[in-house]
């Protein structure tokens, strides 16, 4: 079953791991609105939102409120799903692979997942955790049939974790509408060496 | 004004170029990113080729419109630099007309606009002493160092648990069995102090 997922007018390639640059809690809600509201109507389609404790559901809160629907139901079904972060990168990067798994395990076409990472935050991984752990989610999608979207707040997020985890450990971004390939991503088996090793404040003095 | 601007620069911009604030603009082209020129007054002079500049040019400068136009310029000198330059609301106008001149020469280069500053998010590690360090890395056990090894490779628990035959569960022990006797707060501060131990670079 082939479901292309839309991001307006843009066609998304699945899988996709996208780093999308909002600006302020506002713009973000209304962006995943839009991105999610497919998924919301179509119960060909999963939804999985991401992010530390409390996040995912306030996500969904803020969801229900704006397509005027309640999603107990998928929720009940496995269709939607939450999925709270913790600090060990590894195990939040293991939640999410069993949740986009079970998804796609109980016939959904697609997974939309919202992500919203946070930088340095309670039940969040730590900065260079969180870097390695975007390098490995571009991994670990490879393989399943998901479209994830992390959400990086100009507004809010320091510009170690625009560049480093925004602009290097995605493929593609999308701000104003415009998907774009990120001329400095690198690739997940490069990563390691070429970023995470030479993290500034990882580096002795 | 704003968002004239925008949209203007928006039907402006070839399709690999990607608007990234509201409050200003990030472009990007094609072409490999190099160390821009350093030029008199030019706060980018002495950057790292590749790294992200930010805290250069707010040590370095006043974050004003100033530090745009140098940013902007590097640019349109085909420098291809990124550039992070903090820019003041009420600078917006004058920087988002430059901008908007840089995307449409389309000579490349990114110029990332924020209106303040966010640096320094992250604590620095503790500086370690190699005596020490050769200490904690010694008390490992070899299972451990196994294991170590393949995370300073970039390979999750999952991954390490397949290459070395064992389970998952046991990976995790270990795991966090190395955070503890290399006195790390983080998977990655580990591999770093391993890295730094010469342990990732046997096979």
């Amino acid at each position: 079953m082939h479901l292309p997922p839309s991001l307006g007018d843009l066609d998304v390639p699945v899988p996709s791991h996208i780093c999308l640059y909002h600006h302020g809690y506002a713009d973000l809600r209304r962006q995943y609105r839009d991105f999610l509201l497919p998924a919301a109507l179509d119960e060909r389609e999963g939804i999985a939102l991401i992010g530390p404790p409390g996040t995912p559901q306030q996500l969904l809160s803020d969801l229900e409120t704006d397509i005027g629907a309640a999603l107990r139901n998928a929720r009940a079904s496995g269709r939607v799903v939450l999925v709270e972060s913790e600090r060990d990168a590894d195990a939040f990067l293991n939640r999410m692979r069993e949740a986009f798994d079970a998804m796609l395990a109980r016939g959904v076409g697609v997974v939309r997942a919202a992500a919203r990472p946070m930088w340095d935050a309670p039940g969040f991984p730590a900065p260079e955790d969180h870097l390695w752990l975007e390098a490995q989610l571009t991994l670990a999608l490879a393989a399943r049939r998901v479209v994830c979207l992390c959400a990086y707040d100009l507004a809010e997020m320091p510009d170690e974790a625009i560049t480093f985890g925004g602009l290097e450990a995605h493929r593609d971004t999308l701000f104003l509408g415009q998907l774009a390939h990120s001329r400095r991503f690198i690739d997940a088996d490069r990563y390691m060496s070429e970023r995470l090793l030479r993290l500034p404040w990882l580096t002795p003095a | 004004m704003e968002s004239d601007l925008a949209s203007l620069a928006a039907e402006s911009l070839p399709s690999e170029v990607a608007l990234l604030d509201r409050h200003g603009v990030i472009a990007w082209e094609n072409g490999a990113w190099r160390r821009a020129a350093a030029a008199v007054g030019d706060p980018l002079a002495g950057a790292t080729p590749g790294r992200h500049l930010a805290g250069h040019l707010v040590n370095t400068s006043v974050p004003d419109a100033k530090n745009v136009e140098a940013a902007i310029s590097s640019v349109l000198q085909g420098h291809q630099t990124l550039a992070v330059a903090h820019m003041p609301r009420s600078d917006g106008t004058r920087a988002w007309l430059l901008c908007i001149a840089s995307v449409a020469s389309r000579r490349g280069g990114a110029v990332v606009m924020r209106t303040r500053a966010h640096t320094s998010p992250a604590a620095a590690i503790a500086p370690f002493d190699p005596v020490d360090l050769g200490e904690r890395v010694a008390s490992l056990s070899s299972r451990e160092r196994d294991v170590l090894r393949r995370m300073v490779r970039g390979l999750d628990n999952r991954q390490i648990a397949a290459d070395l035959g064992i389970s998952y569960t046991t990976v995790r022990s270990h795991t966090q069995a190395i955070l503890e006797k290399l006195a790390a707060r983080s998977r990655l501060e580990a591999v770093a102090r391993a890295y730094r131990a010469g342990l990732g670079a046997e096979r």
